[in-house]
């Protein structure tokens, strides 16, 4: 593993069984995630975008161990240079590990318990960690609650007292509790008002700064992936389709796909009249995808090769890779200045 | 010179109170605008602010607890060359004329497709509905009118759609289906609450494309009502900004963006991620939340959040309606003399 990687993800795989009838006969399988590889350097963030159904969801979840992969390696660095594979932890080693690695979900009105308070959804994992008892446990929930920016005179309420911005707030208290390096945010601020989401976006940004922390950072939403990545991976179907640094990503993709959702997002500006790009048909069902390149039948460029052979996802460039058989050649659009 | 469209649709005072034993709920309080014929008004906030129960208020689809007032007059065409204005606030709701404009002079479509389908009724069955109220009744002529139309929103194969259940189609094919159930009467207005949030981004595009060409083709006009300001750059001509049931500025889709005038429109822009050049600029977090309109006093509504305000002067009065020029008007003290 390279040292200054956090996380190496290699060749990752979870296929859910599809099991129609009485007998539980395995019909087929959705390939969730589907041979991903894919790298988080210490102290950055890496954007994850895709549409629904492309498996951002699930990976992030595999790389926490919240479910089982199906076949692959994912190599965790902790914080005493130990290397282990999350994938074939035992329990016990699992326990300890996943200090290290915590979550921040979408929806702050199902994510926190509603019938516990504030006090204790943050404490829990420091509880359930044996990391403080009592008096020492409030005195750090007090701490993450002031961090974080919440009135620490609140603590005793439920969770239904506080606003959705405020709920994130606690979420992301919680996944601090541990001390961890690594985060997956998934889609944090896209259940939030417009208002609240820059509160939180920056509220994200300081707590990285200040705890050395590293993001994989998940969401649909492109003007928001642009914002806090360093690097973004575009993912179609299960597979990752396009790894850039953020700015070559915007600005001059070389994946059609990502071409087409550039294009797609509405920009905050009456001025612009760029002509979009619309893709035809729908996401193809991830349990019988096209043969070849997964986006062939919706590509404007696609040719003969592309219905026949997959392509690999290759390095072009120092730290671009790009699974399209035509990488090079095509001129694409990215956002304009 | 061009020549200004007429008002196919204005609202006058309209208040739509809500009362609650914790109080009075004043959700749309003193709303005043003007929607032209051919034309797209954006009514643009947050989540409380009012816009959806404006929207039911046009047509009077409020709940019984609820208690509206004000005017809002419909310009209807009765033959070529002949209009007459009525006022549906003074309809009987459970009358005969109410169920004329509801769903054929004004129709509506909404955010959540799976909900507001009956999953219970194949896709054919609910537009046939509408039909055989507005249309005809002659089953043949009838279906026809709902190939057609189903055709006419991009569906594949409507043979095939007329027969499939809401959950066998995906959340694109869903909103399509609802707007081809909005269509089928060829309305003068469409009430769109919220249409592409949750859809995905390039489904998104198709299907603001479709509204935008369907527009065109039937000259009606569109209320488009939602928070994304990027969709609101794309698609509206003006552009209506409320906060906490009251219009604090309006203008056109240009004015909004290039010139904003009122704090909240202001600190609103500088608070979302864009996608483009401007991207790592930081982004302005507006500080606090929305407050419940539940016997809000007399003040602006923007006063608690806003870093222009004066005491003494925001906080003991509603801000009279300044027009700064031609059809950009303001509810903030800042410009009125």
């Amino acid at each position: 593993m390279i040292q200054s990687n956090l996380v190496e993800i290699i060749t990752l795989k979870k296929y859910f069984p599809i099991e129609p009838g009485l007998f539980r006969h395995v019909s087929g399988y959705i390939r969730a995630v589907d041979d991903v590889t894919l790298s988080v350097r210490k102290g950055e963030t890496l954007g994850l975008v895709g549409e629904s159904g492309c498996g951002k969801t699930t990976l992030g979840r595999c790389i926490l161990r919240a479910i089982t992969p199906t076949a692959g390696k994912i190599l965790f660095q902790r914080s005493n240079h130990e290397t282990v594979d999350i994938v074939t932890l035992k329990d016990a080693q699992l326990r300890s590990v996943r200090k290290d690695m915590q979550m921040i979900f979408q929806d702050p009105y199902s994510s926190l318990d509603p019938r516990m308070s504030v006090l204790d959804i943050i404490g829990e994992p420091i509880w359930a960690n044996n990391i403080a008892r009592g008096e020492e446990l409030e005195y750090k929930v007090r701490e993450l609650a002031d961090i974080v920016g919440l009135n620490t005179k609140h603590l005793k309420r439920y969770p239904h007292a506080f606003s959705g911005g405020q709920r994130q707030r606690i979420g992301i208290a919680r996944a601090l509790s541990t001390n961890p390096q690594f985060i997956v945010a998934d889609e944090p601020v896209s259940a939030l008002d417009v208002s609240i989401r820059a509160q939180i976006l920056n509220l994200l940004q300081n707590l990285q700064q200040k705890f050395d922390l590293t993001y994989l950072f998940i969401s649909h939403d492109l003007s928001v992936i642009q914002y806090v990545s360093d690097k973004v991976a575009v993912m179609y179907v299960g597979k990752i389709v396009e790894l850039a640094e953020t700015d070559e990503l915007f600005f001059s993709p070389k994946h059609p796909y990502t071409e087409a959702l550039l294009s797609a997002v509405p920009k905050a500006n009456p001025h612009i009249k760029m002509k979009r790009i619309i893709l035809p048909g729908e996401v193809p069902n991830p349990a019988n995808p096209p043969s070849g390149c997964t986006f062939h039948p919706r590509c404007l460029y696609a040719e003969r090769i592309c219905q026949e052979e997959e392509p690999e996802l290759r390095k072009i460039g120092v730290s671009r890779t790009v699974a399209c058989h035509f990488a090079e050649k095509l001129n694409l659009q990215g956002v304009s200045d | 010179m061009t020549k200004k469209s007429d008002a196919i649709l204005e609202a006058k005072n309209l208040k739509t109170y809500f009362r609650l034993d914790e109080g009075t709920l004043k959700a749309v309080d003193g709303v005043n605008f003007k929607i032209e014929e051919g034309k797209t008004m954006g009514l643009v906030g947050e989540s409380g602010c009012g816009k959806s129960v404006t929207a039911y208020s046009l047509l009077k689809i409020i709940p019984p607890e609820a208690s509206g007032s004000g005017e809002v007059l419909l310009r209807r065409k009765i033959k070529p060359g002949t209009y007459e204005v009525i006022d549906i606030m003074k309809m009987d709701i459970r009358g005969k004329a109410i169920r004329e404009i509801r769903g054929k002079e004004i129709s509506m479509i909404f955010q959540e497709p799976m909900t507001s389908l009956s999953p219970v009724h194949s896709i054919g069955n609910q537009i046939l509905e509408a039909i055989y109220l507005h249309k005809t009744k002659e089953k043949k002529q009838a279906r026809e009118l709902a190939l057609e139309i189903l055709k006419k929103v991009g569906v594949a194969n409507p043979a095939q759609t007329i027969e499939d259940y809401p959950h066998h189609l995906s959340g694109g094919m869903r909103q399509r289906a609802m707007i081809a159930m909005a269509l089928c009467s060829h309305p003068a207005l469409l009430i769109a609450d919220e249409p592409t949030t949750s859809l995905d981004v390039t489904v998104q595009a198709q299907v603001l494309d479709l509204m935008k060409s369907l527009q065109a083709e039937f000259g009606m006009s569109i209320l488009f009502i939602t928070h994304d300001l990027g969709v609101i750059a794309e698609m509206t001509d003006v552009v209506t900004v409320m906060y906490l049931g009251k219009i604090v500025e309006c203008g056109t889709v240009g004015d909004i963006f290039d010139e904003p005038l009122h704090p909240y429109t202001q600190a609103l822009l500088k608070s979302i991620p864009q996608v483009g050049a401007k991207a790592k600029s930081p982004l302005q977090a507006i500080q606090g939340s929305v407050p419940v309109p539940l016997d809000f006093p007399i003040m602006c509504p923007f006063f608690s959040r806003c870093s222009q305000a004066r005491q003494g002067m925001c906080d003991t009065a509603f801000p009279p309606e300044t027009l700064i020029k031609n059809e950009h008007r303001v509810s903030c003290f800042l410009y009125s003399s």
